[in-house]
């Protein structure tokens, strides 16, 4: 390999014996050098890749860091599919092949701990969003200074319940959510909306059991009823993102 | 049959927020030596770029991440006064109610 290459990893597995074929970053070939029964996924980038220079002529390109992104996570996502996966975060690179089997014998005894944990499990997320508004009140009769004044301050009382009454619900669902999974976090509430409903008010990650994944989907899907259209939004399956906390 | 629950594709915002959500690191260079190895040299400059991009999807979980401070507590602080606040508003309403309701009586 030139020194003007580098090797980006993409993932720890488990078995090392997996053959992967989908391409990488840059559409680049992906590979497994293994050591020991656990392997990295790993593709050989250019070595200026990430570097300064070069990302500032690509700084215009908003797509630039969600081609990276998603080509990262196809290759997770894939491997995923054959072997116990441990995702590394996106622009982990290393020297050279040398360099990752030496990563490899150092983290062996982590690794092992994350892969066991991993082991026959999967990523799932649930987002839950508050209400959405309710309709506006129809055109009555013209009402004055003092019932605009009282009517405002009923609905913007009503809002600030909603809000807080969504914020306990979605506590009750991840609790209900989390009794089903092995393993659950909170990742941090966007502000996003999702159909009708209003902001998000929990984004959940949560670890099942591929044998549970039914049942999961089952709470998910009671949940969603219950709550109301578009209130619930369950992404994945997911490479354990959210729980690898193998920290390189 | 419809299924009440809403399965995206995994949208860009979402695949961002799990694939960067490892890497965000908004001070200095990422560069992480670990036994000379080095790993993660992904520029601040990306992250600047990830950053306006994914602020533009409403990914902002660094600005208030509770993993990243002792946001746990603030969380179940802000449990406790969103309890507070639900029960003190119900009281309130149920107040209001049976004070309406008197005036419904003097009314008649």
């Amino acid at each position: 390999m030139s020194v003007a290459e580098r090797t980006y990893l993409y993932a720890l597995v488990r078995p090392g014996t997996i053959r992967v074929e989908v391409a990488g970053i840059l559409s680049r070939p992906t590979r497994v050098v293994a050591i020991d029964g656990i392997g990295a996924v790993v593709g050989t980038v250019p070595a200026d890749l990430f570097v300064a220079d070069s990302m500032e002529s690509r700084m215009g390109d908003s797509g630039w860091v969600a081609s990276l992104a998603r080509a990262h996570d196809d290759v997770v996502a894939a491997v995923t599919q054959l072997a116990t996966t441990i995702p590394l975060r996106l622009g982990t690179t290393s020297d050279d092949d040398e360099s990752v089997c030496a990563l490899l014998t150092d983290l062996a005894g982590a690794a092992t701990r994350t892969f066991d944990r991993f082991e026959g499990r999967t990523e799932y997320g649930v987002q839950v969003f508050a209400p959405g508004h309710r309709q506006a009140p129809s055109e009555g009769a013209p009402e004055g200074g003092a019932a605009f004044l009282r009517r405002r301050r009923a609905e913007l009382k009503e809002d600030e319940l909603r809000r807080v009454a969504a914020v306990e619900q979605a506590e009750t669902a991840y609790q209900l959510l989390a009794d089903v999974a092995v393993d659950d976090r909170r990742i941090s509430v966007r502000s996003r909306t999702s159909g009708t409903a209003g902001p998000m008010v929990l984004n959940g990650a949560f670890l099942v059991d591929n044998d549970a994944v039914t049942s999961f989907r089952a709470v998910a899907d009671q949940l969603a009823a219950s709550l109301g259209p578009d209130r619930v939004v369950i992404t994945g399956p997911w490479a354990p993102y959210s729980f690898a906390e193998l920290d390189l | 049959m419809t299924n009440p629950i809403a399965t995206r594709d995994a949208s860009l915002a979402d695949v961002l927020e799990r694939v960067l959500d490892k890497g965000v690191v908004i001070a200095g260079d990422i560069r992480i030596n670990l036994l000379d190895i080095e790993l993660l040299t992904v520029r601040i400059r990306l992250l600047i770029a990830s950053v306006d991009k994914a602020r533009e999807m409403g990914i902002d979980w660094w600005e208030h991440d509770p993993s990243l401070s002792s946001g746990d507590r603030d969380m179940l602080q802000e449990n406790r006064e969103l309890r507070e606040r639900l029960a003190e508003l119900e009281s309130s309403r149920d107040r209001e109610d049976a004070g309406q309701d008197k005036d419904r009586e003097r009314s008649r």
